[in-house]
């Protein structure tokens, strides 16, 4: 690719990489999760974006549109697999509309009780003790947009809650997820607590 | 000569490939946001009764004037992809419009009258031949072969079916002709009526070429890979045909990677050539991000009298996706 091709192509990333953050944020990021509490506090860089999201309690932000989690599931030989879930927020941020998901997959996550640690891989959809993450990130601003799915990360996940009422088909449509991620990629460093309550689920086919 | 030396003797003594016009934009105006998933228009052009018509893939199809103000909707399920062109039923000249139903692998039909949304008879039609192993109904387009419609359907198994529709007393009914298959998810396509091609997209490689004949054999042919200059990065998404009023004649392809609308210009058998990438930024309109499908209609229309662009874009305002409006005029501008 040409140079004022590639240019082109960066350029509203380029325009839009201001730090995102919340009111008030500052500080260390979180070195542990922060509870039972639904909660997404997002701290560090990806896509050389600075982050500092710290909201630790989604119902009294005001900032928040929605924040949601889904889980997904794919057919296995003894039934569904629960092969990821999603979490998204979208949240006027530094007076910007922003869309941010966070995802975290495994073969099939039933086969890990709560506290799990994964490590994670480039993979998607990892057997045994490891996890593919992926953070996605859009916004528009008056100078451009960003729009980024930055997937291969390294580093740990940890599962530490997974509530909710299976159905017949062992499809968990309700409850809470929550963990505590710390990855890298590239000269990107994130550290991600969360607990967000399960208003979806899908079965991809 | 060391590899070094003769690349260096390579870049100056080998044409540069001609670089995209690159043309910026403001929308004249939007639909209405929704909050599900806006994915395809279709414009219908009809003077005063002109719509657009737009997918939302979770729900059904909304109708739009060209105010960007929404007249109805029909709540009719998963449509992905949709596509008109102007037809006999029943003894009058309308609008047929087609669109791929993803609950339950069907292609579902609309008639167009008098600024009216209504179903055909019968709506619903299975989308797959017998033997055929399509799964996953994705894209749709319609076109004229030697003046009868087609309706051509793809699927995530990278299939591509070319329907005849045939009309009879008012009803629609649809024979099999010709099945392609592509190696990967294909989408956006456009019928060039005029000059008898069909261009698929792959979403992740590029554009193919084939007949629109639904009788032929002739095996599709990759006229503009991912990556080239006006495609520098996946996804292709909806395509278009632009025939000027200069007789020059355009592929417009909706570019998701870059944001962009991308030109190329058509002559004959030849392979599109790259021409221009048509960014519609933030104005008194919010700009256009991650474009899904397009359209374009070439006449003149109501507020649009050198015709109209109509992009879908996935970051509106309050978290909702939309249609945006281009005057083509704004377009044709900054045309070299």
């Amino acid at each position: 690719m040409r140079l004022a091709a590639l240019a082109l192509v960066l350029c509203p990333l380029a325009a839009a990489a201001e730090a995102v953050t919340t009111a008030g944020a500052a500080g260390e990021p979180p070195s542990a999760w922060l509870g039972e509490r639904p909660h997404l506090v997002l701290v560090g860089t990806a896509a050389g974006i600075p982050l500092d999201i710290r909201i630790e309690d989604i119902e009294a932000a005001e900032d928040v549109v929605r924040f949601a989690g889904k889980r997904e599931y794919r057919p296995g030989e003894g039934g569904w697999r629960y092969t990821n879930f999603e979490i998204l927020l979208e949240a006027v941020l530094d007076g910007v509309e922003r869309t941010i998901e966070l995802e975290l997959e495994n073969h099939d996550l039933r086969e890990h009780a709560v506290p799990a640690e994964f490590a994670l891989a480039a993979e998607n959809f990892p057997e045994g003790e490891r996890a593919f993450f992926e953070v996605q990130m859009e916004w528009e601003t008056a100078d451009g947009s960003v729009n980024e799915e930055l997937g291969g990360w390294t580093g740990t996940a940890t599962l530490l809650l997974e509530t909710g009422e299976a159905d017949a088909e062992g499809i968990v449509p309700d409850g809470l997820i929550g963990g505590f991620v710390a990855a890298e990629r590239g000269t990107d460093r994130l550290v991600a607590s969360f607990t967000v309550p399960v208003t979806e689920t899908e079965r991809d086919e | 000569m060391s590899l070094r030396a003769l690349g260096l003797w390579l870049a100056a003594a080998l044409p540069a490939a001609a670089e995209p016009t690159a043309i910026r934009v403001e929308a004249a105006a939007e639909t209405e946001g929704m909050r599900g998933d806006a994915d395809d228009p279709a414009i219908w052009a009809d003077g005063a009764d002109s719509l657009i018509l737009g997918t939302d893939k979770e729900a059904g199809l909304h109708v739009y004037g060209l105010d960007g103000a929404q007249r109805a909707f029909l709540p009719d399920g998963r449509l992905n992809n949709v596509d008109v062109r102007r037809v006999v039923v029943g003894g009058r000249e309308l609008g047929l419009a087609g669109a791929t139903r993803r609950d339950d692998e069907t292609l579902v039909f609309y008639l167009i009258e008098a600024g009216t949304v209504r179903r055909a008879v019968p709506w619903q039609h299975a989308a797959i031949p017998p033997g055929v192993p399509a799964d996953d109904i994705y894209g749709f387009a319609m076109g004229l072969w030697e003046g009868r419609p087609l309706a051509i359907v793809n699927f995530k198994s990278g299939h591509v079916v070319l329907w005849r529709v045939h009309e009879a007393q008012g009803t629609i009914g649809l024979t099999p002709g010709r099945v392609v298959a592509l190696g990967s998810q294909p989408e956006g396509m456009v019928a060039d009526d005029r000059a008898g091609h069909l261009y698929v997209g792959e979403e992740d490689r590029g554009i193919w070429r084939l007949p629109l004949d639904p009788a032929s054999e002739e095996a599709p042919r990759l006229v503009v890979p991912i990556p080239s200059p006006c495609l520098p990065r996946d996804d292709v998404e909806g395509l278009a045909i632009h025939d000027g009023a200069d007789g020059v004649r355009r592929l417009v392809a909706s570019a998701q990677g870059i944001h962009r609308a991308a030109l190329f210009r058509l002559e004959g058998e030849a392979d599109p050539v790259c021409e221009a990438l048509v960014e519609v930024a933030p104005g008194a309109v919010d700009g256009v991000t991650e474009t899904d499908g397009l359209d374009v209609w070439t006449g003149p229309l109501p507020g649009f009298p050198e015709g109209l662009l109509v992009m879908m874009d996935d970051q509106n305002a309050g978290f909702t996706t939309n249609f945006k409006l281009i005057d083509w005029a704004a377009v044709a501008a900054g045309l070299p």
